[in-house]
């Protein structure tokens, strides 16, 4: 029963993310992007779930929905309406990007078929570590990872300094 | 139905991952671009999760914690760059972006 | 834990912070000292890494096989001191010290914004630092990241003008695309090694953690589809950094619309530290003969639509900036030729040619500088005449460009040398070969038509380049670093091949008498 409840979460995530996915590539309105995309989000969250884990579900709808989606929507809201149909009226381009995104996605399922991978992961089959991994992915942080850890810092500063210039009005 | 293997995780990523990159190509408007990549970006993040199941280590985890971590940064200068263009230019495609060529 | 090891780093990243905070606490009209706290960042940083605690040996034998020795290795194993690291970390420095010093006429037009501007040129060296020794996925993506996010800033600084933040906004979009495209690629390594760590730890004689350099030399991982797909999606996404074809398509524009002084910086140091990373993977997975052995043919063909595409591409501009765009791709096109013979002599021909590349191209940026300076334009016909008008800028121009077409006796003509000569050790790769010194004949076409510009035709702006002393003194070290590593060019080939040799590719091209 367990395996079946599993793939019901699985499908039913699924089919929003991709849905709310391809929607918010496509919609006509910005807005609509901006809902579908969070719709996305969440989906994607709702997938970690199934994985078994936890923190990176709740990152992820903590930073990509409550950061990253409300700072494109002040980005959409601080700039001039513009039209938002897509880049180019002439179709051929429009087919060309559709058939260039299939390509890449069958290309990448072939090589995926043919792998080892289409096993239970650890999660399914009882083998990995018990949930909540919030403590060990923290304990990892300070100890295996410490260099990328210590160094994002760094990042985050170089994007406060640099935001606030680029965006700070002024003349020069 | 069969069993959730890593496999459909994958195919599930790379999914997400070609409709970031549609989005990508086909959009005119930054905003849309930008949104496009974060699907991407979703995309290898769902891919590195599920190889962290599958291997039975948190390396992936992790890694999608600094993924997510950049993509926020990259968002705000994104932010900063797109309000610098509009003040200067008001509107943000890359398509009125005419002033450099190519 | 071994923190000597990262005493240059250190000091890179607290003098940018010193930076910062000196430019707080200074009154508006002393901001332009400010550039004097900046230059001695790369310069002490250099004189670090002459330290004699940094020279540990890179490499140890343990049961006759060749490991990476702990000792060179810090913060579990995350950071990785050896040869190569070294030699780019110095290139670094000579950089970011030259650009710093051309920068700071370009800054005196700006009345703030000055500590930033070399707050984040520092934070970017720092970033490029750890890229040179990078030792697993997460400090490589992290490190990356740095430069990547430090240049977004840094191309659209100009903030009151337009050409300036539409670049910014198309090096953001590329890159971040190239980044999702190379973390794709690190998933896949991932998911078919169980490991982003390049170096396996080792606690009490047993291995607590796995690494992609022992599973591969010990045959745990073997070649397989998945991984090469992941490896060619990293180079695909480094690619952007270093130029190759087919994420190159930001390079004109950004390199016009850019401050010249970033488009130099830009121009030499992101670029560097997309070609060490490169190096790094390709280190890592040439312990496996079958993975170098399919890679080969993708790298060739980038290498050669690179070449072509630059190279061609240049021929019928007219703006300088986007001249030098095209023609650092087709630079990118020499270097991978190196990379894709994957032997020693190649790579010792890649990073011979990285270390020349940071001197020649900074020295014809610098005169663009100053010839722009002075006719405020950026136009190839404004250069007539400067023959005549500024003897030695348009030696010095000269001198530059013909080091990059690879003409002797320059330094540039050794390393072009150097590179087409490897791909000729295998007979698969002969044919690259030749599509490079067909490359050369037509790059040197539209080199020489600047230098015909700038001594056969008449001036049209008679404004005369003022030279500032900080100029000369690029301009001095530049032309130095030309023409005495053109004439004995073995000091340095002599380095590079020693570290080539630590980084054990294979001593002879493939399909040769190995097989």
């Amino acid at each position: 029963m367990e395996g079946l409840g599993i793939q019901l979460a699985f499908y039913s995530f699924a089919a929003v993310t991709i849905g709310s996915a391809l929607l918010a590539t496509m919609a006509k309105k910005i807005v609509n992007s901006a809902f579908a995309l969070m719709a996305t989000f969440f989906g994607v969250a709702g997938i970690y779930g199934v994985l078994g884990s936890d923190f990176m579900a709740v990152t992820q709808i903590v930073v990509y929905v409550g950061g990253i989606l409300i700072l494109l929507c002040f980005g959409m809201l601080l700039t001039d309406r513009v039209p938002d149909e897509f880049r180019v009226r002439s179709p051929r381009r429009y087919v060309g990007a559709s058939i260039a995104a299939t390509l890449t996605f069958v290309g990448l399922a072939w090589a995926i078929s043919g792998t080892a991978w289409a096993r239970l992961p650890h999660i399914t089959d009882g083998s990995a570590e018990a949930l909540p991994t919030t403590a060990l992915i923290g304990n990892a942080l300070l100890t295996d990872y410490l260099l990328p850890f210590e160094f994002a810092s760094i990042v985050l500063l170089v994007v406060l300094v640099g935001a606030a210039r680029v965006a700070r009005g002024g003349t020069r | 139905m069969a069993d959730i293997t890593t496999s459909h995780y994958i195919v599930l990523s790379a999914l997400i991952f070609a409709v970031g990159l549609f989005g990508v190509v086909t959009r005119k408007n930054t905003v849309i671009i930008l949104m496009s990549l974060e699907l991407m970006l979703n995309g290898t993040n769902l891919a590195f999760v599920a190889f962290s199941r599958h291997w039975g280590n948190l390396q992936g985890q992790v890694f999608t914690f600094f993924v997510i971590a950049v993509a926020a940064a990259e968002a705000a200068v994104a932010l900063a760059i797109i309000i610098a263009l509009n003040r200067v230019r008001k509107g943000v495609t890359l398509d009125e972006a005419t002033e450099l060529k190519g | 834990m071994n923190l000597t090891l990262l005493l240059p780093e250190i000091i890179v990243i607290v003098g940018g912070l010193a930076v910062m905070l000196r430019d707080l606490w200074l009154p508006a009209d002393r901001k332009d000292g400010l550039w004097a706290w900046a230059l001695a960042v790369p310069l002490i940083a250099l004189a670090a890494t002459f330290l004699p605690q940094l020279d540990v040996a890179a490499r140890i034998s343990v049961d006759g096989a060749m490991i990476v020795n702990p000792e060179a290795t810090a913060l579990s194993g995350s950071f990785y001191l050896d040869g190569m690291s070294m030699l780019l970390k110095r290139a670094f420095c000579v950089a970011a010290a030259l650009v710093i010093l051309m920068s700071r006429e370009y800054l005196s037009e700006l009345n703030r914004g000055q500590g930033e501007f070399w707050s984040l040129a520092l934070f970017a060296l720092s970033g490029m630092f750890f890229c040179a020794s990078a030792n697993d996925f997460m400090s490589l993506f992290v490190a990356l990241e740095v430069v990547t996010v430090s240049f977004f800033v840094l191309v659209a600084f100009k903030r009151s003008s337009g050409t300036s933040i539409e670049a910014g906004l198309k090096l953001l979009v590329m890159g971040s695309l190239s980044a999702a495209l190379m973390l794709y690629g690190i998933a896949f390594v991932y998911g078919a090694s169980g490991t982003v760590f390049f170096d396996q730890v080792v606690v009490n004689g047993e291995v607590t953690r796995t690494g992609l350099r022992d599973l591969l030399a010990t045959g745990q991982l073997v070649y397989s589809t998945e991984l090469l797909i992941g490896v060619m999606l990293i180079f695909l996404g480094l690619g952007f950094k270093t130029s190759a074809v087919p994420l190159h398509v930001w390079v004109p524009d950004v390199y016009q619309g850019a401050p010249t002084p970033v488009t130099a910086y830009l121009s030499v140091g992101s670029k560097l530290a997309g070609f060490v990373l490169m190096l790094r993977v390709l280190e890592v997975f040439s312990r496996s003969g079958p993975m170098v052995d399919s890679l080969t043919p993708f790298l060739a063909l980038v290498a050669a639509v690179t070449l072509f595409y630059g190279n061609l591409g240049a021929l019928p501009q007219s703006n300088i900036k986007r001249l030098l765009g095209y023609s650092s791709i087709g630079q990118c096109g020499y270097i991978l030729l190196g990379i894709a013979s994957a032997w020693t002599v190649g790579i010792s021909g890649t990073l011979f040619y990285m270390t020349a590349y940071v001197v020649t191209n900074l020295a014809a940026f610098a005169v663009v500088i100053l010839v722009s300076r002075a006719t405020n334009s950026h136009e190839i016909d404004d250069y007539s005449g400067l023959g005549r008008k500024n003897p030695l800028l348009a030696a010095a121009l000269t001198v530059a460009l013909l080091s990059l077409a690879g003409v002797p006796p320059f330094i540039g003509f050794f390393g072009k040398f150097m590179l087409i000569g490897s791909t000729f050790g295998s007979d698969e790769l002969r044919w690259l070969g030749l599509v490079g010194m067909v490359n050369v004949v037509i790059a040197l076409y539209y080199y020489l038509c600047v230098i015909k510009r700038i001594y056969m035709r008449e001036e049209r702006h008679p404004a005369k380049s003022v030279v500032p002393l900080r100029l000369k003194v690029v301009l001095a070290i530049s032309m130095a670093a030309l023409v005495i590593g053109g004439i004995a060019p073995q000091f340095l080939a002599d380095k590079t091949a020693e570290i080539a040799e630590e980084l054990q590719f294979a001593p002879r091209p493939r399909g040769g008498e190995h097989r």
